[in-house]
């Protein structure tokens, strides 16, 4: 087993002591690396890190991820890229025309009686989101939370192809339904 | 759907949409019903995801907790060499200011979060109460939709008195005190709402917990806020329970 397998195995069984290192040496670099590279505040690009310790605990949690090309930091840094990308596109939206009720927020005024029913249908939405698991959850969060594409979920999550991504979401869509 | 139509909402939920794209996405979803619902269904299911985390996806409990660990620590060890002389300086700033404008009371961050509730009561709408309502409750009910909640909390409490068994007039009336600052009263008059079996239990917590931080009672704030969040049905206050309790 090399040092690199070690990262996981260590996280496994250590996962405060990891990731305060992971906090501690990691994050400052992607933080430094994100401000020179891209034009994202600190603030948002310690979000977004703590966006892929998450994705990475799901993947290993999953099973999807099961050993490390590089370090545990430098696959944080490629879910991280993703994520910032996808984060950037989100600051320029562009709307459909007529579509000022979108982007997808709560922030519209719906007047507190419609907004306690969509509160409501949200949260009964949600709950079947939920009940979906894994990797319905994570697939349908990181499209229409986080918006992130097809290939970006691929990249993120370890799927072989962003064909795979839109048939799983597909799947889940469908089952949503139901 | 067509191939087309699905590549053009990835990309709308991607925000990759060129200004033709969406243009032509618009015109699809005019043209064709199906296309219209699948893109009202994803944007049903873009806004039930919002407010939850990618964390929540996670079994493993202690896992969880890392991944909810507070972000700032760090940022601060490694932004401090750069930032040293901003940080004195607005530091120094905060004194200055500090010495002019008091930081919040909790009784004001207690009544930014105290939001209305809306009037449920049935014989609001017409046609749905069989019953007569008497002139004093209509009249009440009047002045609490028109937000003199003052006054309604006064119109409210004799009523109360006179109705002990109707808990929903109990609760506008808590609710009226809570937005007209009245928090010891508030709490008198909520406390046996949250014993009760009514459906009005749950936003009732969260008025208590405003009403009881009123008070600078911190134990009771806690505990009705918590349980107003613990609740499946506590949606609509979560952010202000939220930050009431986050300033307690």
């Amino acid at each position: 087993m090399n040092g690199k397998q070690n990262e996981l195995d260590d996280f496994r069984k250590n996962p405060n002591g990891v990731s305060v290192g992971l906090y501690n040496k990691c994050r400052p670099k992607f933080i430094g690396w994100g401000k020179e590279n891209t034009r994202t505040s600190s603030h948002d690009l310690a979000d977004i890190f703590q966006n892929a310790v998450i994705i990475m605990m799901l993947n290993l949690e999953s099973g999807r991820l099961t050993e490390l090309v590089g370090t545990l930091c430098t696959y944080l840094f490629g879910i991280g890229k993703n994520l910032i990308q996808a984060f950037r596109r989100k600051q320029d939206r562009i709307g459909l025309p007529g579509d000022e009720a979108f982007p997808i927020t709560k922030e519209t005024d719906l007047g507190a009686e419609a907004q306690i029913i969509a509160d409501q249908e949200d949260a009964q939405l949600w709950a079947k989101v939920d009940a979906l698991g894994e990797p319905c959850r994570s697939l349908l969060a990181l499209t229409y939370r986080e918006g992130l594409n097809s290939q970006e979920i691929a990249d993120v999550l370890g799927y072989a192809s962003p064909e795979v991504v839109r048939q799983l979401r597909k799947r889940c869509l469908d089952r949503l339904r139901k | 759907m067509e191939n087309r139509a699905e590549y053009l909402l990835e990309s709308y939920f991607a925000n990759t949409l060129s200004t033709a794209e969406a243009t032509e996405l618009k015109a699809l979803a005019s043209a064709n019903p199906s296309v219209a619902a699948e893109l009202d269904f994803q944007k049903r299911v873009a806004a039930s995801v919002q407010s939850h985390s990618l964390a929540a996806g996670i079994q493993n409990p202690a896992w969880r907790a890392v991944a909810q660990k507070p972000a700032s620590a760090a940022i601060k060890v490694s932004m401090l060499p750069r930032y040293a002389y901003a940080a004195a300086a607005a530091f120094a700033l905060l004194v200055v200011a500090y010495l002019f404008i008091m930081p919040p009371s909790l009784q004001s961050i207690v009544a930014d979060n105290a939001k209305e509730y809306p009037n449920k009561m049935k014989f609001k709408s017409l046609g749905e109460e069989s019953m007569t309502v008497p002139e004093n409750v209509i009249s009440a009910f009047g002045l609490y939709d028109n937000q003199n909640y003052s006054e309604a909390a006064k119109a409210l409490q004799p009523i109360v008195a006179t109705n002990s068994d109707r808990i929903d007039y109990r609760f506008y009336w808590g609710v009226s005190l809570v937005k007209s600052k009245q928090y010891a009263a508030a709490v008198a008059a909520l406390m046996p709402v949250i014993q009760s079996p009514d459906e009005m239990k749950i936003p009732a917590h969260y008025y208590l917990g405003l009403a009881c931080a009123g008070t600078g009672d911190k134990n009771c704030a806690r505990q009705n806020l918590q349980a107003y969040l613990d609740s499946p049905e506590g949606i609509t206050f979560r952010k202000q329970a939220e930050a009431v309790l986050k300033a307690l």
